[in-house]
C-alpha cells in the first residue's frame, strides 16, 4: 500500500518527468518562434537574447516576397492525396490480408513491410529516372507516387493489425443479418476503425508533409514543398535565420491544427485493440 | 419454418477433415442440438447451414432450396454467436433493429417489433444503452433478440450461453427452450455441454472427429448409446466401463472382467453370443445412477463385493467411489445413505441398465 506521502512524491516525480520531456521537445519550437521575430543583429548576438525589440522582417519576407502559399498548398495536396490513397487502398488490402484465407498471406504481408525497411535514398535514383521518363519531375504527382511507395506498406501492415483485432464474428453476424461482405465491412467494421484510420492517416500525412529528400530531388519550383524551401534559406553567403524560422513556424501549423482536431482518435487508435472481443 | 437436410456433406480445411459424409435431417420446428467435444465438427456444420463456410462436397437444403451456393443473407436464417457479436458502435435498440434496417422495414414497424422482442427477453429498459455497458447475460439476450426479431426459417445458435456463469446458464436453458416453443422455429443449437443438449433438445446429434456418432432423443442418447464414445461423452459422472469377455458354461452365460464376473440371463447371453463379432473382446458399461448399492448383510443374489474409497456428498445425491478389484467404480447413492471409508458393501447391476459394446469397434451390442 502506498502511503499518502508516497503518493504525493510519486505524482510530483511524475509531473517532473513530464515537464523535462516537454521542455526538451518544445524548447526548439519555442526558440524557432522567438527567432522568427528577431532582427539579424539579435539573432547573431553572442549572448542569446530573451528580451528584444520584435521585428516582422522575417515574416514579411516569407509571406509577401516568396510564394509560400504555393509551397504550403503543394505540401497539403501531396500529403492529402498520399494519405487518402494510402488509407483507401491500404485498408482494403489490409482487410483482405486479415480476413481472407489465402496461401502465403503472411509472406505477402511481410514482403510489404520490407518496403518500409529499405532506405528511401536507395529508391531515389531509379524513381528519378522513371519520373523523368514520364515527365513527372517537378509535379505533385511524382511526390504522391513516391510517398505512397513508403506509406502504403506501412498502412497495410498497421491496418491489418487493427482489423484483425475486430472479431470476425461481427462481420459474419452482419452477413447473416442481410448484408454483403463489403456492406458489412463498410457499415460495421469501418465505423469501428475510425480511430485507427485517424492514427494511421496522421502518420502518413506527417511523413509526406515533412519529407525532404524526395521533395528536394523531384521538385524544382512548381511542386516545391516547404521543407525544401526552408533548406534553401541556407545559402553559400549566409543563413537567414529570421526567414527560416518564420517559414518553419508556418510549416508546423497545419499539422498542429490537424492533430489538435483528431487527438481524441489518435490516442484511442494508438492503443491497439479498440474493440473488446 | 423449414426442414434442414444434409446429403453426403463433407467439409475439409486443406487436408484436415472437419465434417465427413454427413447425412442428417433436422425436422421442422424441432430444437436440435449438435453435441460434441471441441474440434468435432459441430460448429463447422452450423456454419455451413449459415453459409459462413463453404461445403467441400454434398448438398444442404433449407426447406426445398439447395443453399450450397447462396450467400448467408439469401438463406433467411438468424444466428446467435458464442461471443454475441454485438455491434459495439450501436445501441441495444439499433443492434436488435439491425436486420430490420437492412430489410428496409418501415420505421414504425421496426420500433414495434424491437419493443416486442425486448419485452419477451425482458430487456426493454436497456434499449438506449450502448452494448458495452451491458453485463454478459444482457448481451446474450440482445444477441438472441437480434436473431428473433425477424422471422427466419431457421435459428442457428452457436454455444450462445457458454460464457455465462453457472446460475445464469441454468436459467437461460429454460428460457431459450420456452422461447423456441413459443416461436416454433426450427432451431439448431451447438454445444459441448451435455447438460444443455440433454435439457433443451428434442433430438441430439453427438459428433466426434467430423462424424455423427448417434442421432436420437435425449433419452435414447443417454439410455441407448450407440457406441462407447457416446456412452462416455454423455452422463456425469461418466459411465463405468470394464473390458470383458463372454463366457459360456453349461448353458449359463456371464461377462468376465478382471475384477468380477457378471451373470447374464439366458436370453441376454444368447443375444450377445449371436450378435458380438468378437465375444472375447467386449466392453461392459453401467452408469453410476443405475448401480444398486447394498449393505453387506442384505440377502440378494448376483452381488459383487466392493469397498468404499471416498464419498462426495453433493446434497441432492452422493457420488461414491467403490474399490472393485483393481478398478474404481463410481456409483450414485441417495444422500441419506451414510457410508464410511473402507466400509464393505455389495453392488448389483440391473440387467436392463447394463451396456455391452464391441471393444474393437466401440459399437453397441443390442440385447
Amino acid at each position: 500500500m502506498l502511503t499518502k506521502k508516497n503518493k504525493v512524491m510519486l505524482s510530483v516525480g511524475f509531473y517532473l518527468v513530464i515537464a523535462v520531456i516537454l521542455i526538451f521537445t518544445l524548447l526548439p519550437i519555442a526558440w524557432m518562434v522567438i527567432t522568427s521575430f528577431k532582427t539579424k543583429a539579435d539573432i547573431y548576438s553572442s549572448i542569446p537574447k530573451l528580451f528584444f525589440k520584435p521585428s516582422l522582417k522575417g515574416w514579411e519576407h516569407v509571406l509577401f516576397t516568396m510564394p509560400t502559399v504555393r509551397f504550403i498548398l503543394n505540401g497539403l495536396i501531396v500529403a492529402g492525396f498520399n494519405t487518402a490513397i494510402c488509407l483507401i487502398v491500404g485498408t482494403l488490402a489490409a482487410f483482405s490480408l486479415s480476413r481472407f484465407k489465402m496461401k502465403g498471406k503472411e509472406n505477402i504481408a511481410f514482403f510489404l513491410l520490407t518496403f518500409r525497411m529499405f532506405p528511401p535514398i536507395a529508391a531515389a535514383v531509379p524513381l528519378f529516372v522513371i519520373f523523368k521518363t514520364f515527365k513527372l519531375i517537378d509535379t505533385q504527382l511524382s511526390l504522391i507516387f513516391a510517398y505512397i511507395l513508403f506509406n502504403l506498406p506501412f498502412t497495410v501492415w498497421l491496418m491489418r493489425e487493427f482489423i484483425s483485432s475486430i472479431p470476425v464474428s461481427l462481420e459474419e453476424a452482419a452477413m447473416v443479418d442481410g448484408l454483403t461482405r463489403m456492406q458489412a465491412f463498410r457499415q460495421i467494421e469501418l465505423p469501428l476503425l475510425k480511430a485507427s484510420l485517424a492514427a494511421v492517416g496522421i502518420f502518413c500525412f506527417i511523413f509526406a508533409w515533412n519529407e525532404f529528400i524526395f521533395a528536394l530531388l523531384f521538385t524544382q519550383s512548381m511542386a516545391k514543398t516547404m521543407p525544401v524551401q526552408i533548406s534553401q534559406f541556407i545559402t553559400w553567403k549566409e543563413v537567414t535565420w529570421e526567414n527560416a524560422s518564420a517559414a518553419g513556424t508556418i510549416f508546423v501549423l497545419p499539422v498542429l491544427v490537424l492533430v489538435f482536431f483528431i487527438q481524441k482518435y489518435l490516442v484511442i487508435g494508438l492503443s491497439l485493440g479498440t474493440v473488446k472481443g | 419454418m423449414a426442414i434442414v437436410r444434409f446429403i453426403n456433406v463433407s467439409k475439409y480445411y486443406g487436408e484436415v477433415v472437419a465434417v465427413e459424409n454427413l447425412n442428417l435431417e433436422i425436422r421442422d420446428k424441432e430444437f436440435f442440438c449438435l453435441l460434441g467435444p471441441s474440434g468435432c465438427g459441430k460448429s463447422s456444420t452450423l456454419r455451413m447451414i449459415a453459409g459462413l463456410e463453404t461445403v467441400t462436397s454434398g448438398e444442404i437444403y433449407i426447406g426445398d432450396t439447395l443453399v450450397n451456393d447462396l450467400e448467408p443473407r439469401e438463406r433467411n436464417i438468424a444466428m446467435a454467436f458464442e461471443n454475441y457479436a454485438l455491434y459495439p458502435h450501436l445501441t441495444v435498440f439499433e443492434n436488435i433493429a439491425f436486420p430490420l434496417r437492412v430489410q428496409k422495414v418501415p420505421e414504425e414497424t421496426k420500433k414495434r417489433k424491437v419493443e416486442e422482442v425486448a419485452k419477451i427477453l425482458d430487456i426493454n429498459e436497456l434499449l438506449d444503452r450502448r452494448v458495452d455497458q451491458l453485463s454478459g447475460g444482457q448481451q446474450q439476450r440482445v444477441s438472441t433478440g437480434r436473431a428473433i426479431v425477424r422471422n427466419p426459417q431457421v435459428f442457428l445458435l452457436d454455444e450462445p450461453i457458454s460464457h455465462l456463469d453457472a446460475k445464469l446458464r441454468d436459467r437461460m436453458r429454460g428460457e431459450l427452450k420456452r422461447l423456441q416453443r413459443k416461436l416454433q422455429v426450427t432451431t439448431t443449437y451447438v454445444t459441448h455441454d451435455q447438460i444443455e443438449a440433454m435439457s433443451m433438445a428434442d433430438r441430439i446429434a453427438v459428433m466426434d472427429l467430423g462424424v455423427i456418432q448417434q442421432v436420437g432423443t435425449p433419452w435414447e442418447i443417454f439410455n441407448k448409446p450407440a457406441n462407447t464414445f457416446v456412452a462416455n461423452f454423455v452422463g456425469s459422472p461418466r459411465i463405468n466401463s470394464f473390458d470383458c469377455s463372454l463366457k459360456e458354461e453349461k448353458g449359463r452365460y456371464s461377462l468376465a472382467t478382471n475384477s468380477f464376473e457378471y451373470n447374464l440371463s439366458l436370453k441376454a447371453g444368447k443375444l450377445i453370443a449371436e450378435k458380438a463379432p468378437f465375444p472375447d473382446t467386449l466392453q461392459f458399461g453401467i452408469r453410476p445412477r443405475n448401480i444398486g448399492v447394498h449393505l453387506e448383510d442384505e440377502k440378494i443374489e448376483n452381488v459383487i463385493p466392493v469397498e468404499v474409497s471416498i464419498t462426495e456428498p453433493l446434497g441432492d445425491y452422493t457420488i461414491v467411489d467403490l474399490i472393485l478389484g483393481d478398478d474404481i467404480l463410481k456409483a450414485i447413492v441417495p444422500p441419506d445413505l451414510k457410508l464410511e471409508e473402507n466400509q464393505r458393501l455389495t453392488v448389483t447391476f440391473p440387467e436392463q441398465h447394463i451396456h455391452v459394446f464391441d471393444a474393437k469397434t466401440g459399437v453397441r451390442i443390442e440385447m
